[in-house]
């Protein structure tokens, strides 16, 4: 495998791209002349991008956006820069739920829940949130058991593989009566965020109350959703100035545009 | 004779005026539905404990999807009953 440097002409374009929306290819002018201009190290081997997971929708998005400005990187400096591209960089959300024996004193609970944090720590995981949901009535006996205390950590990984390690680790605890892996969507680390800060709560009528000034805000920012919208719908805008050197790049490596 | 008067509660005056369901995750934009919440998932499973239909309670098929992985999730947490009398 080719080895890869990470630069501080890297990591700006880096930053530059994650900034970019998906599709907003007239910035690849920007980011072009960006490297051009005040940092040497364009010339480097290669360059590690991380893509920002939000931003992106389908791996097909990706690589219509990645491949006009990455062709358009290369022609306009005229320079032999590889990218190496590593789409696995953004962080998974993951949120493991579980049951401990009530029998246990209550150091000992926290305990139990402490060393799945230390476990997740050690597996190089970023605990976002621990929450102690305190001792609940079971719907149903579990191990003849009608009540447990419920924690829910939630946590970010590069990757998935720990869960099967941390499953099997709560499995063979004793102390634990029931867990319950799952990952998040954006939708969900947001709703988790806003749950911390208190804006969702037992008080929905409150929180339908505070809804309400919207409608009144809405008539000024719907123009500028409107306009935002189709940016994201439609296929990448190509600006003008690449048009030739797409064309260019099409006659040479068509390849690289057989959609799979 | 009986007029029109006499008859008019005789009968359910709301019957034949069908209110127009609607999906509440769409409406008010609700992205995500969490399992933990039980007083929540609550609102769409029947006294004994069962899952209702999007006929009944007028979710898109999206959503109804989510919500049901949500009870079920919280149905193997404990949080719900997989079955039960007189759940409500």
């Amino acid at each position: 495998m080719k080895s890869f440097s990470i630069v501080s002409g890297a990591s700006l374009l880096t930053s530059q791209m994650s900034k970019m929306s998906p599709f907003a290819g007239g910035k690849t002018h920007h980011l072009a002349s960006a490297a051009k201009q005040g940092h040497p190290s364009y010339e480097q081997s290669t360059f590690l991008l991380t893509i920002p997971h939000d931003h992106i929708r389908s791996i097909k998005e990706r690589k219509s956006y990645f491949y006009f400005s990455i062709q358009y990187l290369k022609l306009s400096l005229r320079a032999e820069i590889h990218f190496l591209i590593k789409y696995v960089e953004f962080m998974r959300s993951y949120e493991v739920t579980f049951i401990v024996d009530p029998v246990l004193s209550g150091d000992e609970i926290k305990s139990t829940a402490q060393t799945y944090v230390e476990h997740l720590k050690s597996e190089g995981c970023e605990i976002v949130h621990v929450e102690d949901m305190g001792l609940g009535q079971l719907a149903y006996p579990i191990n003849k058991r009608s009540s447990g205390v419920y924690f829910c950590i939630e946590f970010q990984c590069d990757s998935g593989s720990l869960i099967a390690r941390l499953e099997l680790a709560l499995r063979r605890d004793e102390r634990i009566m029931r867990f319950l892996t799952a990952s998040l969507d954006k939708f969900g680390v947001k709703f988790n965020a806003d749950k911390r800060a208190g804006l969702i709560g037992k008080s929905r009528k409150d929180r339908v109350k505070s809804d309400e000034p919207v409608p009144t805000v809405r008539p000024s920012s719907a123009p500028v959703e409107a306009v935002a919208a189709p940016k994201i719908a439609v296929a990448p805008e190509v600006p003008a100035a690449i048009v030739p050197i797409v064309q260019e790049i099409e006659a040479e490596m068509p390849e690289l545009f057989e959609e799979e | 004779m009986a007029t029109k008067d006499d008859i008019k509660f005789l009968s359910n005056p709301k019957i034949g005026q069908n209110k127009k369901k609607y999906c509440r995750f769409k409406k008010f934009g609700i992205k995500y539905i969490d399992y933990k919440d039980s007083e929540f998932l609550l609102q769409f499973i029947n006294e004994q404990g069962k899952i209702l239909p999007r006929r009944i309670t007028g979710n898109s098929l999206k959503y109804q999807r989510k919500i049901s992985t949500a009870i079920k999730r919280a149905r193997h947490l404990a949080l719900l009953p997989y079955v039960a009398d007189l759940l409500k």
